[in-house]
C-alpha cells in the first residue's frame, strides 16, 4: 500500500525519460521507476513496524470512513484501476463513461484504498464502514476465518472490544493500530470470498460470469476457490453451472479409459518417452515433501505419460514436468479441510484421499494441463519457435523500456536465450517459490481467455483506455492515447487463446529482468549470467509477485501497439 | 581470491560444453568442479546453464567457462548452437546406464558437427560409486575413446573421485594444443591483467542472431 503512482506522475512526470519509446512511456517509466525504490522500502517498512505508519493508519481510516471500502489494499493494490478498466463484462460506452468519471477519484484521493475495486460501490455487500469502529460481525470475522483458509491467525489477536475502545477514541498504541488493520485486511478477506462466492455459485442464473471471474481472479484467487475457479478459468468447467456435473463425471472417465489403455496390452510404450518423464519425476520440486510421495510420483507420471502419448506433434519436453504441478496441488487442496489446506505440501494424499478421489484429481490435472499446453503448444514442438519468439520479443520489449540494460547487455555480449529461454519454457517456475507460483498462475489462467474475438476487441479497447487513465486529463499526453485509443478501436485485433497468456508472460519476463537493471548494468558477463540463473527470489512474498504481474500489465497496456505485430 | 574485477586476471578463458544424455550426472559434475557441491536434490536441467572455475596450468590462469546443457532430444537445438565456438566438451554417461553410453556415439556426431574441428573432447563415466551397478565395463568405454582420440576417465560426482582431474585434463589438453598451435595468441589472451576485455578462445555464441534483424517496431 502506499503505492501512490498517482502523485508521482503528477510531481514528476517526466522525470525519467526513455528516448526511444513514445511520451507515454516516460509516463510509465516515471512511475515504474518511482515505484521501484517505493515499493522496497514499502516492504521493509512493513516487515519492521508491520506499518505502523500512524498516517497512513489514519488515512485508512478516513477512507474507511468514507467510502466503506476494504482497507487492505495490501496486495491488490494499484492493479484494480487498470483490470477495472478492462471488465469485458459485455460492456457499454455507458460503463465506459463511469469508469472514467470514477477515474478522478484515483487522482485525487491518496487514501491507502485508492484503487479500492469500484464495482464495490454497486455490490450491496454488507461491508463494516467506520473504520472498524462498528465492529459487528466480530463473530464474522472469526467464524468465517475458521471456516476459510485464514492467513493470518486470530488466536494473536486481543478480544475485539478493546479493540473497539481503541478505534473510538484515539489511535494510541502502535499495537492497537496494528490490529485495526489486521481486522481490515481479514474484512477485505471475507469480503473477496463473498465475491467469489457469488459468481461462481450464481443465484439467479445457471451461466458463471466468466469476464467478471476473469478480472477478479487476476487479482488473486483465494485458496478455497482456486480449485473450482482455476478450472473454470483455464476452460475445463463449463460456464454453465448445469453441464458441469456431467462434463467432469464424462471426463474423468475419459481419462481413466485413457491410462487404461496405455497400461494395456494393446499399448506399446514408448520406452524413451517413458523413461524421460520416469528420471525427471524425482527431479520435481524435489524440495517439496510432497512430491517425494510414491502415490503422487505415479499420478505425475500416468498424466505426463499420457499426455505425451496423446500430443505427438510435442511430445514430453523437460519442464511440462513442472507445469503439472500447480494444478495437482491445488486440486488436492480442495480434498483438505480448511485449517489443513496450507498443509497440502507435506501431506500423503493417500492419508486423505480414496483411491478413487486421487483418479479424479489426476484427470482434472490432466485436462487443466492439457488445456495450458494447448496454448503454448509451440513452445515444445521441434525448434522450439514459440519459445525462441518469446525469447526475442522480449528482448525487443526490453531494449524500449531499458536501453541503459539493453545496451550493457549487448557489451557483455550476453544474449538474451543464455538467460530467458528456461523463463519461457518453464513459466518462471523455476525462478519463485511454489506458492508464488500458484498466486501467479491466478493471475496467469485469467489471461488465457476463451473470449471471441469480438469480446476481444472489446477488452483490447477497454485496456487502452487503462492507458489513458495513466495519463491525466490534464497531461499534454492525454491527447495522444486517446488517438491511440480511436486507432485502435478500429483495428480488427484478433487475439487467438494462444496469444494472450504467452505475450502476458513476456511482459512479466521483462518487468521481472527491469527489476535487476541497476544491479545488472554493474555487472560482467559470467556475473550477470550467474545472478539470472539464481535470482534471488527466495523471500518473495505474494505483495511482491503483485507488483510484478502489474508492471508487467501496465508495460502490455502502453505496448499494445507496438507489440500487436507479435501475433 | 579476489578474480571478479572483470575477470581480467586470467590468461586464458577456455568454452567448454558438458553433453551427454538426460540424468548422466552432468549439472552434478559440474557444480562439484567449480563449487565442490553435491545436489541430492537437483532439478532436470532447461536449455543451459552456465558456471566457471580458474585453475592453473603450468603457471598459467585459465578460466574455464563451462556450459552444461540439456540432455533432452528435444532440447538439442537449442543445445547444440552452444557447441559453437568451444574448445573442449565432455561427453558423459553413467556407468550404469549402458543406453547412456551407446548414445556417446550419437553425442560425438554431434559434437563434429555443430563444433570447431579441433575442439578436444573426453569421454566421462560418471558415477563410478554406483560400481554394483555397473552396465558399461571400463575397457570397453576405454577402447571407445581411444578409437576416436577422446581423454577418458571414470569419476563420481557424488563422492568427488577424479571429477577434478578429469576437468583437468581436458583443460591442460586445450592448453595444449593452444600453445602448440600458437593459434592467433593476441585473440586467446596476453599476460595477467592486460587482457583486453573478453580476451576469449569463444564468447558465447548468438544462437538467435537472426532475431536482431528486421523487426524495428513502430
Amino acid at each position: 500500500m502506499g503505492v501512490r503512482p498517482t502523485s508521482n506522475v503528477y510531481s514528476s512526470p517526466s522525470r525519467e525519460m526513455y528516448q526511444k519509446t513514445g511520451a507515454s512511456s516516460t509516463l510509465v517509466g516515471s512511475l515504474l521507476k518511482s515505484w521501484k525504490p517505493n515499493s522496497s522500502k514499502q516492504h521493509q517498512q512493513r516487515s519492521e513496524s508491520q506499518d505502523g505508519n500512524i498516517e497512513a493508519i489514519r488515512k485508512s481510516q478516513t477512507a474507511l470512513r468514507r467510502t466503506s471500502s476494504h482497507g487492505s489494499g495490501v496486495s491488490h493494490m494499484h492493479l484494480s484501476p487498470l483490470r477495472n478498466l478492462d471488465s469485458g463484462n459485455g460492456g457499454t460506452r455507458e460503463k465506459h463513461h463511469r469508469s472514467g468519471h470514477k477515474k478522478d477519484k484515483y487522482f485525487t484521493d491518496l487514501d491507502e484504498d485508492w484503487s479500492a475495486v469500484i464495482e464495490d460501490h454497486n455490490m450491496p455487500i454488507p461491508m463494516i464502514s467506520n473504520g472498524g469502529s462498528e465492529l459487528k460481525p466480530p463473530v464474522l470475522v472469526t467464524a468465517r476465518k475458521d471456516s476459510s483458509e485464514s492467513q493470518s491467525s486470530s488466536t494473536m489477536y486481543p478480544p475485539l472490544p478493546q479493540l473497539n475502545k481503541s478505534v473510538s477514541s484515539d489511535l494510541k498504541s502502535q499495537y492497537e493500530q496494528e490490529n485495526v488493520r489486521d481486522v481490515q485486511e481479514l474484512n477485505s478477506f471475507i469480503q473477496r470470498i463473498s465475491k467469489f462466492e457469488a459468481i461462481v455459485n450464481p443465484k439467479n442464473s445457471s451461466q458463471i460470469d466468466l469476464h467478471e471471474l476473469r478480472k477478479l481472479s487476476w487479482n488473486g484467487v483465494p485458496m478455497i476457490h482456486r480449485p473450482h475457479v482455476w478450472k473454470l478459468l483455464i476452460g475445463y468447467l463449463p460456464a454453465n453451472v448445469r453441464r458441469r456435473e456431467a462434463l467432469l463425471s464424462r471426463k474423468r472417465q475419459e481419462y481413466r479409459e485413457g491410462v487404461k489403455l496405455v497400461f494395456s496390452e494393446k499399448h506399446t510404450r514408448d520406452i524413451p518417452t517413458w523413461h524421460q518423464i520416469e528420471i525427471d519425476i524425482p527431479r520435481t520440486n524435489p524440495h517439496i515433501p510432497l512430491y517425494q510421495f510414491q502415490s503422487v510420483q505415479q499420478s505425475l507420471q500416468r498424466i505426463l505419460y499420457l499426455w505425451a502419448i496423446r500430443h505427438p506433434a510435442s511430445g514430453y519436453v523437460q519442464g511440462i514436468n513442472d507445469l503439472v504441478t500447480p494444478f495437482f496441488q491445488t486440486f488436492l487442496t480442495e480434498y483438505l479441510h480448511p485449517s489443513q489446506k496450507d498443509d497440502v505440501y507435506k501431506v500423503d494424499p493417500m492419508d486423505y484421499l480414496t483411491a478413487g478421489q486421487l483418479e479424479d484429481i489426476e484427470a482434472d490435472t490432466f485436462w487443466c494441463l492439457a488445456k495450458l499446453l494447448e496454448q503454448i503448444t509451440d513452445n515444445y514442438i521441434h525448434g522450439q519457435p514459440g519459445i525462441m519468439k518469446q525469447v526475442k520479443n522480449l528482448s525487443q520489449l526490453v531494449k524500449r523500456i531499458d536501453t541503459d540494460l539493453y545496451d550493457h547487455f549487448a557489451r557483455e555480449n550476453v544474449e538474451f536465450i543464455q538467460f530467458a529461454f528456461r523463463w519461457m519454457n518453464c513459466l518462471l517456475m523455476r525462478e519463485f517459490r511454489m506458492d508464488m507460483v500458484i498466486r501467479m498462475w491466478d493471475t496467469y489462467l485469467s489471461e488465457t481467455s476463451s473470449e471471441t474475438s469480438a469480446n476481444r476487441n472489446f477488452m483490447n479497447m477497454n485496456s487502452i483506455s487503462a492507458s489513458s487513465v495513466l495519463a491525466s486529463p490534464s497531461s499534454p499526453l492525454g491527447k495522444e492515447t486517446s488517438n491511440s485509443r480511436i486507432r485502435n478501436d478500429g483495428g480488427t485485433e484478433q487475439v487467438s487463446r494462444q496469444a494472450s497468456l504467452s505475450e502476458f508472460h513476456v511482459f512479466v519476463c521483462a518487468a521481472f529482468l527491469v527489476k535487476w537493471s541497476d544491479k545488472l548494468v554493474h555487472m560482467d558477463f559470467q556475473e550477470i549470467i550467474t545472478f539470472l540463473q539464481n535470482p534471488p527470489t527466495q523471500n518473495w512474498k505474494e505483495s511482491d509477485i503483485e507488483l510484478l504481474l502489474s508492471e508487467a500489465y501496465i508495460w502490455q497496456s502502453l505496448y499494445k501497439d507496438a507489440t500487436s505485430h507479435w501475433r | 581470491m579476489n578474480n571478479e574485477d572483470y575477470g581480467y586476471d586470467y590468461d586464458y578463458l577456455f568454452k567448454i560444453v558438458l553433453i551427454g544424455d538426460s540424468g548422466v550426472g552432468k549439472s552434478n559434475l559440474l557444480s562439484r568442479f567449480t563449487s565442490n557441491e553435491f545436489n541430492m536434490e537437483s532439478k532436470s536441467t532447461i536449455g543451459v546453464e552456465f558456471a566457471t572455475r580458474t585453475i592453473e596450468v603450468e603457471n598459467k590462469k585459465i578460466k574455464a567457462q563451462i556450459w552444461d546443457t540439456a540432455g533432452q532430444e528435444r532440447y538439442r537445438a537449442i543445445t547444440s548452437a552452444y557447441y559453437r565456438g568451444a574448445v573442449g566438451a565432455l561427453i558423459v554417461y553413467d556407468i550404469s546406464k549402458s543406453s547412456s553410453y551407446e548414445n556417446c556415439n550419437h553425442w560425438l556426431m554431434e559434437l563434429r558437427e555443430n563444433a570447431d574441428e579441433n575442439v578436444a573432447v573426453g569421454l566421462i563415466g560418471n558415477k563410478s560409486d554406483l560400481a554394483h551397478l555397473r552396465a558399461v565395463p571400463t575397457d570397453e568405454a576405454k577402447n571407445f575413446a581411444q578409437e576416436n582420440q577422446l581423454l577418458f576417465t571414470e569419476t563420481s560426482a557424488l563422492n568427488s573421485e577424479n571429477v577434478d582431474q578429469a576437468f583437468r585434463e581436458l583443460i591442460s589438453a586445450i592448453y595444449q594444443m593452444v600453445s602448440k598451435h600458437q593459434v592467433d595468441l593476441n585473440e586467446y589472451g596476453s599476460s595477467s591483467g592486460q587482457a583486453p576485455k573478453g580476451p576469449t578462445i569463444s564468447l558465447t555464441p548468438a544462437p538467435h542472431e537472426k532475431a536482431k534483424k528486421g523487426n524495428n517496431c513502430c
